[in-house]
């Protein structure tokens, strides 16, 4: 029995050495922010773990307490749990002074729910009016005034491995005028012959199949359809039952890796798509940045491919300013809006690029130059042509959409995907969803 | 009818120890194996662990552990040394209120019917079935009235709360299985309902309440949910959470030290299992009972 | 008189014994769950801050039974509350059957067998998390374990030999197997803990029982099933209620392993009202939830009769 209570007090000793030391390793390597300032703001971000998000924030947040003695706390969560934990702090009544927005109908909710302050007289001074460009403003803007600021820009593409490309002798699609749906088949049935996986999806999971899915129904039913069908001008059951046929027939086509569904995100995806064996990546901007580290790897970036019959429907690309919006029961407006110009400056718009190497919303200056890598400049471009052409970004279904419904969406495209269920039935679904929800068509 | 000691018989009692044994072998290597993959896991490079997925790793990062205890702190995340140190007086605390309070509630429990004693019991055991998403907004305004938010002394009354159920449960059973002789000659002693209670039946009962700690200490510990809603700072942050937002996210997936904080996070524990193993086993045939 | 003051004393020492325990039970964790559970009579978005202490009103439409309704009738409901139960009723056979089965075994070989159990019990005190990482590691079908070991074995070339069906390339996604990869790891974690149960309840048979079967010479299984078996009744009965609490509450394990996306064939309910929250849909996980109390008094009631004999002194 005495050797047990020796062995039971070591261990004891051993877990409290360890606990003060976790706490003063803590204490040391922590912030360097003092605590000793008057007025602290939280801001929470889902940008967990993206690389360069710590180093930005940390020196954004320093500066602005070395000049106005203010302490910004920011708190990085990923994907899932920032969500969970914003609206449970929203449904409280006790939420961060800062969160994260994507404009458009997420705005909508936010302003109808009273969530977000006004911070239009931002958008009236000089600097907002040089550098939020006009769509952007757009965007933010519900029933005349602005809740947020437009922060980073990103969209969807399809990430191509160009050495891959070039091996097979396949014609490699231009930015602007893209390729038709004919090609990227005839392109994918050349990788397949070789062994090589044409497209690295990233998983069964919702969030992951909206891309693929946003693109197909807008190339199969033209850029308004779905807005239409959501102002009841027209049904659902039409563009979705095209939409989840031309899906259905592409999964058949076993153009994915094996097991695909349980692909765990983008960390099983992404390696595929490194190390060469599949071809393709269907990837927003953000996630790229470790793909553009690897100097050996020649990244491409595609747009979606367009149906022959509907060449229309070409030229737009999707999208979302991530914008941050300030809380309506925050304590310190006038603060919080400093905060938000004070990044938005020059210098931090091009520090920000070069951290996190994501496009920015804001117009960059000349004297502050941002690097972009030689693939995000190209989409840099790109979009910044499709506007010029009358061709704005495009907002997701499911942010268009009011929760509910984007829910079933979501529900439904994943089911499709998986083969659970039939085009036509997820279509009548949606449907029936819709007018439930919204009402039925007029 | 043959003989015990025929050589058939002896040949196939030979087979079906060798066979019996084997199983155990086996069955010991799977429940070890995880374990041992993820120690090995933790000493390599991202590159190494997928190309050599089995073996040894050929250059152990032992800088891994080092680095998982001390990144963080800045840009919102913490450390999860730190978070260690909170997850440690999180668990404690818990325990602590748990071990005075639910032995009490388990012993009256355990006596024969009085007013409301059923409404009582069903009520508790009840909440064993409850999801926890579904009372989180509700529970947070509540702390928010009291002013707890955010703070670890909420997230401990919180642990306490939604583990009564299954300590004053398993705690019962305990009580349950003293033979009511025993309480008897308490009260022919002269002994109050009181006295009865801390020097007779509680010692008695002491190997199951102690399960039931050890059972809820490891609940607490890895409990994921609660410190993601109710903890807003990040240095107050608990250890599986930390894990997770550290290196477990879309892009820079640290496997290395994901499975060093794994390592690191399962040591506690597996000490606090080390010695006890022994109290468990007499508890759980306490609880089962000797036979009245 | 007097017996009926000590009646009477007796029971305020109880409750006195009981407060703090209901004190903090009924705040923290009672009037959270009710006001929780008031929701499902509501139809609105969770983020909409609540203003009301008391059984609030939110701030938008009552709609009576309209959710409980919709849940009962949705199909993906049906197929989580059907995984749920097969995954109740799997656990708990395994459990009792490999956990028994351990447990018996290791009797047999004394304080080696003690060490055996000790071992398989290492397991429980891993987080869900955990364990579910390490399996998804190790189901991965790229890079995981178990794929090599099935090509380094040849297993698949085994099994098409002999006319089985291969084991397919990735357990977690295959509709087929979805729910049995959730239930390998499931169990690899939990038997260890019924294995020591049954074993604390092998022990508390005299030996004069083992002794006695020894010299009527039954076989061993019969010596199991007609002798043991009837003996542990508690036993068997503690742990089948740790297993169904246990299980009918999984969640961490299957987001972990499959992800969240409904799929038919694992999707429990748990993750199906977590799916809800994510949506910030407020009314539909209380009817959930709701719905998820009722099977759980089911199962208390079952749990008590179980227990009956012992609970009165």
């Amino acid at each position: 029995m005495q050797r047990k209570y020796i062995y039971a007090i070591v261990a004891i000793v051993i877990i409290v050495v360890a606990a003060v030391s976790g706490w003063y390793v803590y204490e040391n390597h922590g912030s360097s922010t003092s605590k000793s300032s008057n007025v602290t703001l939280t801001f929470w971000l889902p940008f967990a773990g993206e690389s360069g998000e710590d180093e930005f924030w940390g020196n954004a947040t320093q500066a602005f307490y070395n000049q106005y003695n203010i302490t910004v706390q920011v708190s990085e969560y990923s994907g899932d749990n920032y969500f969970t934990k914003l609206a449970t702090a929203l449904g409280s009544g006790a939420p961060p002074d800062f969160f994260v927005t994507y404009g458009g109908a997420d705005a909508t909710t936010y302003v109808v729910d009273n969530s977000v302050a006004d911070i239009s007289n931002l958008y009236s001074q000089t600097w907002a009016q040089n550098q939020i460009p006009a769509a952007a403003k757009t965007t933010e803007t519900v029933n005349g005034a602005q809740y947020a600021i437009p922060y980073e820009l990103d969209s969807d593409w399809l990430f191509i491995n160009q050495a891959l490309f070039n091996k097979y002798n396949l014609t490699i699609p231009d930015m602007t005028t893209g390729w038709t749906w004919d090609q990227f088949q005839a392109d994918s049935n050349v990788f397949k012959a070789n062994g090589i996986v044409p497209v690295a999806m990233s998983g069964a999971n919702t969030w992951a199949l909206t891309f693929p899915e946003e693109y197909i129904l807008e190339r199969t039913n033209g850029p308004d359809a779905f807005a239409n069908a959501l102002a009841r001008e027209t049904n659902f059951t039409t563009i979705y039952n095209a939409t989840d046929t031309n899906i259905a027939q592409w999964v058949a086509g076993n153009d994915f890796q094996p097991g695909w569904q349980s692909a765990d995100y983008y960390a099983d995806a992404a390696p595929l798509f490194q190390n060469g064996s599949a071809a393709m990546w269907i990837q927003g901007t953000w996630g790229v940045g470790m793909v553009t580290d690897d100097s050996q790897f020649q990244l491409g970036a595609v747009p979606w491919p367009y149906y022959a019959s509907n060449p229309s429907a070409n030229g737009y690309i999707f999208g979302e300013y991530t914008s941050f919006a300030i809380a309506n029961a925050t304590k310190h407006f006038a603060q919080a809006e400093q905060f938000l110009s004070f990044i938005s400056q020059p210098l931090w718009l091009s520090e920000y690029v070069n951290l996190t190497e994501n496009p920015v919303a804001q117009v960059l200056s000349s004297s502050y130059p941002a690097a972009y890598p030689p693939t995000l400049q190209a989409i840099e471009n790109a979009i910044s042509a499709a506007e010029a052409s009358g061709k704005p970004l495009l907002t997701r279904p499911g942010t268009l959409a009011p929760d509910a419904l984007s829910y079933e969406l979501d529900t439904q495209n994943l089911l499709v995907f998986t083969g659970q269920t039939t085009p036509s039935a997820a279509a009548t679904t949606i449907e029936a969803t819709a007018t439930d929800i919204i009402g039925p068509v007029t | 009818m043959t003989s015990e000691y025929s050589p058939w018989n002896w040949l196939r009692s030979r087979f079906t120890r060798t066979v019996g044994f084997a199983i155990l072998i086996l069955w010991s290597i799977a429940a070890v194996y995880p374990f041992i993959w993820t120690i090995l896991a933790s000493l390599k490079t991202n590159q190494a662990l997928t190309s050599n997925i089995w073996g040894l790793p050929s250059s152990p990062q032992w800088q891994n552990y080092i680095y998982a205890w001390t990144t963080g702190g800045s840009g919102g995340s913490t450390s999860v040394g730190n978070a260690f140190m909170n997850s440690v007086i999180v668990t404690t605390l818990t325990i602590v209120i748990l071990f005075v309070v639910s032995p009490m509630a388990a012993y009256a429990l355990a006596q024969a019917e009085y007013r409301g004693k059923s409404t009582w019991l069903y009520l508790l055991i009840a909440g064993m079935y409850i999801a926890p998403q579904v009372s989180l907004i509700p529970l947070l305004i509540l702390l928010r009235g009291l002013s707890l938010t955010n703070s670890l002394l909420g997230l401990i009354l919180v642990y306490v709360s939604s583990g009564l159920p299954y300590s004053v449960f398993i705690s019962r059973l305990g009580f349950l299985s003293i033979p009511s002789s025993l309480e008897d000659a308490a009260k022919v002693d002269g002994l109050s309902t009181f006295q009865t209670y801390w020097r007779v039946a509680l010692p008695l009962a002491m190997p199951t309440v102690l399960i039931g700690m050890i059972l809820e200490a490891i609940f607490v510990w890895n409990d994921f949910l609660y410190p993601l809603v109710l903890i807003n700072t990040a240095s107050s942050n608990t250890l599986q959470l930390t894990l997770y937002n550290n290196f477990w996210n879309g892009f820079n997936r640290q496997y290395g030290a994901m499975s060093a904080g794994i390592i690191i996070s399962t040591i506690p524990l597996f000490v606090l299992y080390l010695l006890f193993s022994e109290r468990i086993k007499k508890g759980i045939a306490a609880g089962i009972g000797v036979k009245t | 008189m007097k017996m009926v003051k000590a009646e009477t004393r007796k029971t305020l020492v109880l409750y006195a014994l009981l407060a703090p325990t209901l004190v903090l039970y009924l705040l923290f964790f009672v009037y959270p769950v009710i006001n929780g559970l008031t929701m499902g009579l509501y139809k609105y978005d969770i983020r909409v801050p609540l203003n009301y202490f008391i059984f609030f009103t939110p701030h938008t439409s009552y709609v009576g039974l309209q959710n409980y309704i919709f849940v009962a009738l949705d199909p993906l409901f049906q197929h989580a509350l059907e995984n749920t139960l097969i995954i109740m009723a799997a656990n708990s056979v395994a459990q009792f059957l490999i956990g028994f089965g351990l447990a018996w075994l290791a009797r047999k070989y004394g304080k080696v067998g003690d060490v055996f159990l000790s071992v398989a019990l290492i397991p429980i005190v891993l987080s869900f998390v955990s364990v579910g990482l390490m399996w998804t590691w190790i189901y991965s079908p790229s890079f995981g374990l178990l794929d090599s070991m099935i090509n380094y074995l040849r297993i698949n070339g085994a099994l098409r030999f002999v006319g089985l069906p291969t084991i397919p390339v990735s357990l977690t996604s295959n509709p087929n197997t979805m729910l049995l990869s959730v239930l390998l790891a499931a169990n690899w974690q939990g038997i260890g803990l019924y294995a020591i149960i049954y074993s604390a309840g092998l022990r508390t048979i005299p030996p004069s029982i083992y002794d006695s079967m020894k010299i009527d010479g039954l076989s061993d299984l019969k010596k199991i099933t007609r002798v043991i078996w009837p003996m542990m009744k508690e036993t068997i009965a503690l742990a089948l209620v740790l297993v169904l609490s246990s299980s009918f509450k999984i969640f961490d394990l299957v987001y972990t392993l499959t992800g969240e996306g409904p799929h038919i064939s694992d999707d429990v309910i748990s993750l199906y009202l977590y799916r809800y929250l994510k949506y910030y849909e407020g009314g539909q996980p209380a009817a959930v939830a709701f719905f998820m109390l009722m099977i759980g008094i089911v199962l208390i009631v079952v749990q008590f009769r179980l227990f009956r004999g012992r609970s009165e002194k």
